[in-house]
């Protein structure tokens, strides 16, 4: 990939480096030395020197092998959103750090170290993993929509949670007024509203395309309480995802272990998602714009505690279907 | 060779965190080991009266870590066993009035004079238990046969793999065997189905406990009471010698009905 330098450093090759992709400008951040504070320094400074030049720009920010806490991590979004640039993805190659990313609620992308956990498609080139691919199903996705209208799930998946749990649709309280106004142009655009019928119109196009997204990711572990996970992609869980855990998937989630916690599938709006576990015991379920909670949440009958029910011993699958979420045995169809 | 550092946490409050960390402390102290029992819940404290060592506080920690005494002057011995010391936290002071570092540097002290440090730690997940569990070089995670407990647990094990990167040990507290066999509460594999951890000793539920803890004598110091049993058991574990599990006293008929009527 053709990379060029925009903004040079003056004196020694410095620890951070700006370069242009084409159509969006990924930030590289060097992992050989360097004390963080000073890198975040060294950023401010550039962005100072480009007076404006990056306003209103998305970037990626590189990170390397460095192993950074949510702090730092926080730091440099705070840094960026001084200079009115915002992040859509963070790229590392450091599972803490990838987690971190995560946690603060960024879209995290895999470098190439550890192999065992990088997307298959992560070769394709740096910038294919985060576009939205509209084609035909078997064909080779042509790129069609830029990174800047990729819409990060957390926001949408906020934007039904609040929906839901607000009927009338009147104004929920946001964390900042940045946030409140993607939400209501989200609202507007991507998504139908929650528990009411989607428009008709989104069904024409977009049904018959298979929507790509990010490539599926694959956690292993569990996840516990208080622990949420968000990917753009399909989500697979290697283990189990415990009661208060969250998993918040633009495609598919499947859940090898117990699913016990809150899953969102389709966050984006795509109500093909599908949800399934080998043991399927969600306490809230929620694709695309619907939701159904457990049926065994409330029961009177001793001994049986809400994850507990008569045991279905075989794998479940859910989707929508007819306008609600309907959940089976997965067998073969 | 330095000693061991427990913390012990929840993350819900009322769960027996103190009760535990004083009956562990003795019995540790009575199986041989020069124990330092540290608590850390500062502005709330409890473990002393817990202990009955109230009485014969001076200095707490807050005055170990703002210089105002050495600390083995700020240890209270407990003399009903051999090697068993108190570090009362302070009742005036808050956790704000401690760093994670402070914490640390104190336990380094105290490792060196120790085979055994346990900290209990307050309720939550904030300050206070960041300060309780940055010295740890093992953490024991309390938890009740109840599904709030058992999420905090679960949130605090989450914390503790993430922050600290150390894999927590449970102890069951509160368990009563008899709602468990008629399916009224938790049973001990639903409670590791759950969390996942390894589970190093159940103490059953006793009124014996309440008895205790009012008149400020562990019930680990008598060693014929079936509770104390448990606790005794789960410092032999920690020790690294392989005990089977507590077996669980049956209340018979006749207690029942004598119980029924008020008696």
């Amino acid at each position: 990939m053709a990379e060029e330098p925009f903004a040079a450093p003056s004196t020694k090759p410095s620890i951070v480096r700006i370069v242009g992709t084409g159509e969006g400008i990924v930030r590289l951040i060097g992992d050989r030395g360097g004390r963080w504070s000073d890198i975040v320094r060294i950023l401010s400074d550039h962005l100072a020197r480009a007076e404006g030049f990056f306003q209103g720009e998305r970037v990626a920010v590189d990170i390397g092998e460095r192993s950074l806490s949510a702090d730092d991590l926080q730091q440099i979004a705070d840094v960026l959103a001084g200079y009115n640039v915002t992040i859509w993805a963070v790229r590392t190659s450091n599972p803490h750090t990838h987690r971190m990313v995560q946690e603060i609620g960024l879209a995290a992308e895999w470098l190439d170290k550890p192999k065992e956990d990088r997307p298959p498609s992560a070769n394709k080139g740096e910038r294919a993993q985060w576009e939205v691919h509209l084609g035909r199903k078997g064909q080779p996705a042509p790129i069609a929509k830029p990174v800047a209208e990729f819409q990060p799930p957390q926001i949408i998946a906020d934007s039904i949670a609040d929906q839901a749990l607000d009927p009338e649709g009147g104004a929920v309280e946001r964390r900042s007024a940045a946030v409140a106004e993607s939400v209501a142009e989200t609202k507007r655009t991507a998504i139908p509203p929650a528990l009411t019928p989607p428009p008709e119109e989104s069904e024409d196009e977009v049904t018959d395309q298979e929507m790509i997204l990010a490539p599926p990711y694959i956690y292993r572990g569990t996840l516990r309480s208080g622990q949420v996970f968000r990917h753009a992609g399909t989500v697979m869980v290697v283990g189990d995802v415990n009661p208060g855990a969250e998993v918040i998937s633009g495609g598919d989630i499947f859940v090898w272990g117990k699913l016990r916690g809150i899953v969102h599938a389709g966050a984006m709006g795509n109500e093909r998602a599908v949800v399934c576990a080998i043991d399927f015991e969600p306490i809230q379920l929620r694709i695309a714009g619907y939701i159904a909670m457990s049926p065994k949440t409330v029961t009177s009958e001793p001994g049986r505690w809400f994850w507990k029910k008569d045991a279905v011993e075989k794998p479940e699958v859910a989707r929508v279907m007819g306008r609600q979420i309907v959940v089976d045995v997965w067998d073969r169809e | 060779m330095a000693g061991v550092v427990f913390t012990i946490t929840s993350g819900k409050g009322g769960v027996g965190k103190t009760t535990t960390s004083a009956n562990l402390g003795t019995a540790l102290a009575m199986a041989g080991q020069r124990v330092v029992v540290v608590d850390a819940d500062l502005g709330l404290r409890n473990l002393d009266i817990i202990m009955g060592l109230e009485s014969r506080i001076v200095y707490n920690v807050v005055d170990v870590i703002e210089e105002r005494c050495p600390l083995h002057q700020a240890l209270v011995r407990d003399k009903r066993v051999d090697e068993l010391y108190l570090l009362p936290a302070s009742q005036t002071r808050d956790k704000y009035a401690v760093t994670p570092e402070q914490m640390r540097s104190v336990c380094r002290e105290l490792q060196q004079m120790a085979d055994y440090v346990l900290i209990d730690s307050p309720a939550g997940i904030e300050d206070g238990f960041r300060n309780a569990v940055a010295p740890a070089t093992e953490v024991l995670i309390v938890t009740t046969p109840e599904v709030s407990a058992l999420r905090d647990a679960d949130k605090v094990i989450y914390l503790l793999e993430r922050d600290v990167g150390i894999e927590p040990r449970l102890i069951i507290n509160r368990y009563n065997s008899r709602l468990v066999r008629r399916g009224d509460m938790l049973s001990r594999k639903d409670i590791l189905d759950i969390l996942s951890i390894d589970l190093l000793g159940i103490v059953p539920e006793d009124d014996s406990i309440v008895i205790s803890t009012n008149q400020g004598r562990p019930v680990a110091l008598d060693r014929g009471a079936y509770i104390s049993q448990a606790y005794h058991n789960i410092a032999q574990r920690i020790l690294g010698y392989n005990v089977p599990l507590i077996r669980f006293q049956e209340v018979s008929w006749l207690e029942r009905l004598r119980r029924m009527a008020g008696l």
